[in-house]
C-alpha cells in the first residue's frame, strides 16, 4: 500500500550510487492542445538529482518545436523528497499520498506552473498482489527501473500554467507516478504508459512492454492496470494497444481490456498534441501524446507515453552497422 | 596560456556547485560516413559526472536514426580529470599533455567498443590569452561567447590527428582523421544559454582553421556571426584569425552546404565550401543543449579535407527562436 512515507526517499544501501527515485506529473490544457511534463529523477547517494521540465503545443516532430524545455541534470538533491524546492525552481509536496502540489518558476520568468493532484482512486503499488492482482508479472522486461519500487496514480490535476505572459487554466485527469531502486542508465528497453481518460466516472489505465519488429513499434504483452469508475478502481487482466504513428508519435491509438470481474471495453483515441522528450532522462526517450479518447458516447483527453531506451532504439530503429 | 595541467581539476571554489569540467573529442570514418563524438563533462564540487557518446553513420535527421548512444548522468566523478576509467566503459588517458591523450571504451553490451589516440598537430589556442587571440583587446572580452557562459571562464582549443579503431556491432573500422578537441572548466549553469558554432577546416597540407562564431535566429533562420575567436594552425605553427563570415543551408537545423570566408593575422584569405557526409542530432551531448553535428567534405583554396561542423544551441534559446508559438498567435 502505497503512503506519505513513499514520497520520501526509501530505506536503501547506502553504497548503491545507483540508487534512484524518482517523481513524475504530466498534464494537459485539451482546448489549447496544450500538453506539459515535470520529472525528476534523485540520486540520493550521489547527492545529485536532474529535472526536466517539457512543455509543447500540438504536433512537434522535431525537439525545437517544442515551446519551453528547461533540463538540469546535475542539481543538489534534496534532503527531503516529499517536500523540496530545486535551484531550477521546481517545488513539491506530498500533503497525503493523494494529495499533492507542484509548482515551478523559470530562471528567465518565462514559464510558471502551480498544479494540485487529488487522486480518483487509491494509488497502487505495482507490485502489491492486493493492489495488483498481475503483481507477478509486473516486472517490465529490460526496464529495471520500475522493477524494484514502483507506485502508480491517476488524479484531477487543476491549477495554471503562464507561457510568455499567456496564462491557460489546468484542469485535467491524468496520471503520476514514482519509482526508486537500484538503476543504471543503460541497457533499458522501455514500456508504454497509457492513460484513459473517458469523462469524470471512467478512466484507465495500462502498462504494456514496447518492442520492435522490423523497425515498427509494437505493443505487448500487458503487464498491469485498472479501471477507476466512480472513484473505486479495478483490476484489468487482459489488454491490447495497437497505434498509428508518425516519426514515433503516435497518431491513432486503439485499445481493448478486460477488468477483473470479466466486463470488456474498448476505447480509440486521436492525437492532440505530441513531442519526442528526448532529456526526460538523457538515458531514455518519452514519446509523449495527448490522446483524445472516445468509447460510445464517452470522451476525454489524457496521455500516451511510450519510452524508449535510446540503446534499445537504435537496435530496433537504426542498425546499419549490423549489415 | 594552456599550461600541462590544464587535463586536471582546476582550482576552484569548493562552495560553487556550477563549476563544470567538460572534455570533448570528435572522431570519424569519411570513406564509411561514419562521425563520432565523444563528451565527459564533471562538476567536482558535486561529485558527479555525465559521459555521452554519440556514433552515427550517414544522415540521421531525428536521434532514433543514431547508431549508437550511451548517456549516462550520474556517475561518480573521478578524482583525476587527466587519468580516469567511469562505471560506463570508458577511459581517458593524458599521454603528454597537453597535446597527446588516449580515450578506450567497451560499451556494457559490448557492442560498441573503440580505442583512439589523439595528438596534437599544433599548440593548444587559449581564447582568453591575447598572445593566442588577436581579437582580444583590453576594451573588448571578444572571447566571451554571447549567452554561453561554459567557455567565459577557461577554456581550450586544440586540433590534432585522431588514429585508433572504432568497434561496432562486429564490424572494425579505422581511424585516421584530423580533427579538434576541447575543454572548459569554470561555473556553468545549465539554463540559459545561447550557443555557438564550433568548426574545423582540414586539408591534406598539414592546414586546419578553427572558428567559434556566435549563433543567433533571425525570423526562424539560424545565422552565424560575429566571429568570436579562431586560429590556423599552419604546418605546426598557429596564426590567429581576425575576421570570418559564414553561411550555411540547413535541413531539419542541420548545417549542409556551408560555405566560410575567413583572413588571418598575416592577411591571407580563406574559402572553404563544405559539403556533408554525415549529419546527427546530439539531444543528450548535455541535456540542456543540443549539437547539431556535421560531418563536412571541405575544399578550402583548392585543397581538400574532412573535419566537423558543430552548432550547439541551448534548448530554452532554441524554443524562443524556432518554437515560440505562444507569443504570437494565441491571443
Amino acid at each position: 500500500m502505497i503512503t506519505l512515507d513513499d514520497f520520501k526517499f526509501h530505506d536503501r544501501n547506502l553504497n548503491d550510487r545507483t540508487w534512484t527515485e524518482t517523481n513524475f506529473i504530466i498534464f494537459s490544457n485539451a482546448e489549447h492542445a496544450v500538453s506539459g511534463n515535470l520529472y525528476c529523477v534523485a540520486r540520493p547517494n550521489m547527492g545529485v538529482l536532474h529535472s526536466s521540465i517539457e512543455i509543447h503545443r500540438g504536433f512537434c516532430f522535431q525537439p525545437w518545436q517544442i515551446d519551453h524545455n528547461d533540463a538540469q541534470m546535475h542539481l543538489p538533491c534534496p534532503k527531503d523528497y516529499s517536500d523540496f524546492t530545486l535551484e531550477n525552481g521546481v517545488r513539491f509536496k506530498a500533503h497525503s499520498a493523494t494529495e499533492l502540489e507542484w509548482h515551478y518558476r523559470s530562471l528567465d520568468g518565462n514559464c510558471e506552473v502551480d498544479l494540485e493532484f487529488k487522486a480518483v482512486c487509491p494509488l497502487i503499488d505495482t507490485h502489491d498482489p492486493k493492489d495488483n492482482p498481475l503483481a507477478g508479472q509486473s516486472k517490465i522486461e529490460g526496464y529495471s527501473g520500475w522493477n524494484n519500487g514502483h507506485m502508480e496514480g491517476k488524479g484531477h490535476i487543476t491549477g495554471k500554467l503562464s507561457l510568455h505572459g499567456r496564462e491557460y487554466p489546468i484542469d485535467c485527469v491524468d496520471g503520476i507516478n514514482k519509482s526508486w531502486g537500484p538503476r543504471n542508465d543503460w541497457g533499458n528497453k522501455g514500456a508504454t504508459w497509457v492513460h484513459i481518460d473517458l469523462g469524470p466516472d471512467l478512466n484507465a489505465f495500462l502498462v504494456l512492454d514496447v518492442n520492435f519488429e522490423n523497425k515498427e513499434m509494437v505493443y505487448g504483452p500487458f503487464r498491469y492496470g485498472y479501471i477507476a469508475r466512480n472513484g473505486e478502481r479495478r483490476a484489468v487482466v487482459n489488454a491490447t494497444m495497437k497505434a498509428e504513428r508518425m516519426d514515433m508519435l503516435v497518431t491513432r491509438a486503439f485499445v481493448e481490456m478486460e477488468d477483473i470481474n470479466g466486463d470488456t471495453f474498448s476505447a480509440r483515441a486521436t492525437t492532440i498534441a505530441g513531442a519526442p522528450w528526448y532529456n526526460f532522462n538523457p538515458a531514455t526517450c518519452g514519446f509523449q501524446t495527448l490522446m483524445r479518447w472516445e468509447s460510445g458516447n464517452l470522451s476525454g483527453y489524457s496521455h500516451i507515453a511510450d519510452f524508449v531506451g535510446h540503446g534499445f532504439l537504435s537496435r530496433g530503429m537504426a542498425d546499419k552497422f549490423s549489415v | 596560456m594552456i599550461t600541462s595541467d590544464v587535463y586536471k581539476f582546476h582550482q576552484r571554489p569548493q562552495d560553487d556547485w556550477t563549476w563544470t569540467e567538460t572534455t570533448f573529442l570528435f572522431f570519424s570514418v569519411p570513406e564509411e560516413g561514419i562521425s563520432g563524438s565523444i563528451y565527459v563533462l564533471a562538476r567536482p564540487n558535486l561529485g558527479v559526472c555525465h559521459t555521452a557518446i554519440d556514433i552515427h553513420r550517414g544522415f540521421c535527421m531525428h536521434p532514433w536514426e543514431i547508431d549508437f548512444s550511451d548517456v549516462q548522468i550520474h556517475l561518480p566523478c573521478p578524482e583525476d580529470f587527466s587519468s580516469f576509467s567511469l562505471p560506463n566503459g570508458l577511459n581517458f588517458e593524458v599521454i603528454n599533455s597537453p597535446r597527446d591523450f588516449r580515450f578506450s571504451y567497451k560499451s556494457p553490451d559490448e557492442a560498441c567498443a573503440f580505442d583512439v589516440n589523439f595528438s596534437g598537430i599544433s599548440a593548444p589556442f587559449d581564447p582568453h590569452d591575447p598572445n593566442d587571440n588577436p581579437l582580444l583587446t583590453p576594451e573588448n572580452d571578444s572571447a566571451k561567447v554571447p549567452g554561453y557562459k561554459g567557455w567565459d571562464n577557461g577554456h581550450m582549443e586544440l586540433v590534432g590527428r585522431v588514429t585508433g579503431e572504432l568497434m561496432l556491432r562486429g564490424k572494425k573500422y579505422q581511424i585516421d582523421c584530423i580533427d579538434g578537441v576541447d575543454k572548459s572548466w569554470g561555473p556553468r549553469p545549465a539554463y540559459g544559454q545561447q550557443g555557438a558554432s564550433w568548426l574545423h577546416v582540414t586539408t591534406e597540407d598539414n592546414f586546419s582553421a578553427f572558428l567559434a562564431m556566435a549563433l543567433n535566429f533571425d525570423n526562424r533562420e539560424l545565422v552565424y556571426g560575429p566571429l568570436r575567436f579562431g586560429y590556423i594552425s599552419d604546418n605546426g605553427e598557429n596564426i590567429g584569425i581576425v575576421e570570418a563570415e559564414m553561411t550555411s543551408q540547413r535541413r531539419d537545423m542541420h548545417s549542409l552546404r556551408t560555405k566560410v570566408k575567413f583572413k588571418d593575422t598575416r592577411g591571407r584569405v580563406y574559402e572553404a565550401l563544405g559539403t556533408p557526409l554525415a549529419a546527427g542530432p546530439w539531444y543528450t551531448f548535455n541535456p540542456s543543449v543540443v549539437s547539431y553535428q556535421t560531418l563536412m567534405q571541405w575544399e578550402c583554396n583548392g585543397k581538400q579535407g574532412v573535419s566537423h561542423l558543430t552548432d550547439f544551441l541551448g534548448l530554452n534559446y532554441m524554443s524562443e527562436g524556432m518554437a515560440d508559438k505562444y507569443s504570437d498567435w494565441t491571443k
